[in-house]
């Protein structure tokens, strides 16, 4: 059953911290809870979003770049 | 009294209409950015329609009561649920000590307003008790409010199950799409005609990098008049320089070929100029955007604006509630 | 170019922006301070409050009390009451403020946009070429020598925007490009035409190469010479440098951090345009130059 990640907030998501960067993780990366997949970035703040718990494969919904809404799912993980 | 256990992002103590009188050393006038739904908040509780409370941006803060009192949640839908329990927007609230409020991240719009019978008491710096974050102006200790701070409040006297009727709210739009309406002026004469037409029509997308000091926007290129083009030296290498004047809250400011609303929190002053000004009436649309969502302008004349501004506020009484 | 009318503008429903005219020129902010003080005195119903700026001033009023045709009337008739700027009388505080030039904050500083951001000239340095002076010790000496008007307040609350009163004390520099993303609090800078200090650390595009010890602004509200702001100047008010040694500057530290130190400010004085006038055309007048 995968589980999903939830953006908590509305805003812009990033799958880097910066453009030149590499991505936070992968597809297929294995994440540990706690881990940073992703930011937002909404009122020139940047929000992380954290795994809260591990997964053995994560696979991004949302494209670099990409406008969300609040508890839209950016990412899947098994 | 209130204590924050999660503070959301830049969760702020704010009234209306703000930090007015200062002006002129440089000081905004910061309080909500959609007033309308902050003063039927406050009106919902039976308070001033300008008493302060908090505006709560994106991801609300998680909120505990020290004692019973009376609340109204209203603007942006944060799902509000008190101790686990969804609560109604738009609606007074009884509350008692102990019970814990949760906001989350805005579904539908971007601003939420919570409104205390009797309103916040912290203490008023320059005649408000509006945050300006940037200088760490008023609020609790200057700025926005963090996890473990305890918030006084007043007497006050609020009966809960009242409720604003459907047609008296803001509508807050779900298509991601804003009509805004603006006035033309003060600097609309450095525009030239196909740059007026561009303004107008075109689809304007908000920045991410927007906030309570300025709202960004991205769209088509200016283009301007001799003003623009040939003027004195001291008004700068750029087409949009002037000489530094004052800028009006709501100016959309030009930055080179940027424009960037400037909102509650904004410069007094700069060396840019501003072809239009969005009037007060059209505040609480901007404070309801979301990043990546569209504006389009309407041209209103100064006396329309005046009257839609006139049409909010005659909103915004008690007599205008009715029974949940 | 002065406008023979002040030229009005609708800014939003709640503002009108007045324009004296479309240069730098102290007359145009001496129009612009009268006609604030003129709608200070004449209580105007509605008008809530007015900003100077170089030269033009921003009204504030509320639409529910006056309209924006009446406002336009009012500035009109006060404009005209007013005459011309030479008539013009000002409440003007003068604040002596110590100041160390080329002092090690601003210097490292600079030394630090060098090598992050961009390399450029020494601000002083830049400020010594650009106004074809002999040397940085010829900077502080003129810099130092004339009394600044504040001419406006803004970008930061209490953030003063300066021109010097002696014409020959005024020197001009280009702006930071790209602009410093820091600047050191109480720094003293030039950009353009104009005169700044830094109230508290925050980006900055001035060229920087004095500091002053003494704060312009404080949160807490509790300084008595701020009279109720947080910022301690007000259009119209005056400032003149005072050049200290590290020594004088480290005991003036020392003494504000005790609460031993009272600002030294002479707050009886008007500034009357014409004999200020009449003074910059006696100066022409010795040195044949035009200011």
């Amino acid at each position: 059953m995968a589980k999903q990640l939830l953006s908590p907030l509305p805003g812009v998501f990033y799958r880097r911290p910066s453009p030149d960067e590499a991505n936070f993780k992968n597809d297929g990366d294995a994440v540990a809870a706690g881990d940073t997949v992703g930011i937002v970035e909404a009122m020139k703040s940047f929000f992380p979003i954290e795994a809260e718990e591990a997964g053995v494969a994560i696979r991004f919904l949302v494209e670099d770049g990409a406008a969300i809404d609040a508890a839209q799912a950016i990412a899947e993980m098994d | 009294m209130i204590k924050i256990l999660k503070a959301g992002l830049e969760t702020s103590v704010q009234d209306y209409p703000g930090r007015i009188g200062y002006w002129n050393q440089g000081f905004p006038p910061s309080g909500p950015m959609d007033s309308w739904s902050f003063r039927m908040a406050n009106v919902l509780v039976g308070n001033a329609p300008g008493a302060a409370g908090f505006e709560c941006q994106f991801l609300g803060p998680t909120l505990q009561f020290g004692e019973d009192t009376v609340i109204a949640i209203t603007g942006a839908d944060m799902t509000p649920a008190v101790d686990g329990e969804a609560v109604p927007l738009w609606q007074s609230l009884a509350v008692k000590a102990g019970q814990t409020l949760v906001l989350s991240g805005a579904r539908v719009g971007a601003r939420a307003y919570i409104a205390f019978a009797g309103g916040l008491a912290n203490p008023e710096m320059l005649g408000s008790r509006s945050t300006f974050n940037k200088a760490g102006v008023g609020g609790i200790d200057g700025h926005s409010v963090k996890p473990g701070q305890e918030l006084p409040l007043f007497q006050g006297d609020g009966t809960p199950g009242l409720k604003v009727p459907d047609n008296l709210r803001p509508q807050i739009r779900t298509d991601k799409t804003w009509d805004i309406e603006v006035c033309a002026g003060p600097n609309d004469d450095w525009i030239d005609e196909a740059g007026h037409e561009r303004f107008l029509t075109s689809p304007w997308t908000l920045s991410a990098k927007s906030d309570r000091t300025g709202f960004r926007l991205e769209g088509p290129e200016w283009t301007f008049t001799q003003k623009a083009t040939n003027k004195p030296r001291e008004h700068g290498s750029l087409p949009s320089n002037i000489i530094d004047h004052g800028y009006p809250m709501g100016a959309i400011n030009l930055a080179g070929q940027t424009p960037i609303i400037l909102v509650n929190d904004g410069p007094s002053m700069g060396g840019f100029i501003n072809p239009y000004t969005v009037p007060s009436c059209a505040f609480w649309k901007l404070g309801q955007s979301k990043p990546n969502e569209t504006f389009k302008f309407k041209l209103v004349s100064v006396s329309e604006a005046q009257d839609l501004a006139l049409q909010i506020a005659k909103r915004c009484v008690a007599e205008n509630l009715v029974k949940a | 170019m002065i406008y023979d009318q002040p030229r009005f503008m609708p800014a939003g429903d709640r503002y009108v922006l007045i324009e004296f005219g479309n240069e730098m020129n102290l007359d145009l902010n001496f129009l612009a301070q009268g006609l604030a003080t003129a709608a200070a005195n004449a209580e105007i119903g509605g008008v809530i409050e007015t900003a100077p700026c170089f030269a033009s001033l921003l009204v504030h009023y509320e639409p529910t009390q006056i309209g924006y045709d009446d406002v336009v009337r009012e500035f009109l008739q006060l404009s005209a009451a007013l005459g011309s700027s030479e008539d013009i009388e000002l409440e003007s505080r003068l604040f002596y403020l110590p100041a160390l030039y080329l002092d090690p904050w601003t210097k490292a500083c600079v030394d630090d946009y060098c090598a992050k951001i961009a390399k450029k000239a020494p601000d002083a340095e830049l400020v010594v070429q650009e106004n074809g002076l002999d040397n940085v010790e010829h900077l502080v000496r003129l810099h130092s020598s004339s009394e600044y008007w504040v001419a406006s307040l803004g970008f930061w609350p209490g953030l003063p925007f300066l021109m010097a009163l002696d014409p020959r004390a005024r020197l001009t520099a280009p702006k930071y490009n790209p602009p410093r993303t820091n600047t050191p609090k109480g720094a003293i800078g030039l950009g353009g035409a104009a005169n700044s200090i830094y109230p508290v650390a925050t980006p900055g595009g001035y060229q920087i190469f004095a500091r002053t010890p003494v704060p312009i602004w404080d949160p807490t509200g509790r300084q008595e010479v701020f009279e109720g702001s947080l910022c301690l100047f007000r259009p119209g008010d005056r400032i003149k440098f005072v050049p200290v040694t590290r020594d004088e500057y480290d005991a003036c530290e020392a003494a504000l951090n005790d609460g031993r130190y009272s600002y030294t400010v002479v707050e009886y004085q008007k500034f009357g345009v014409r004999n200020y006038k009449k003074w910059v055309s006696k100066l022409d007048k010795k040195t044949g130059a035009a200011a």
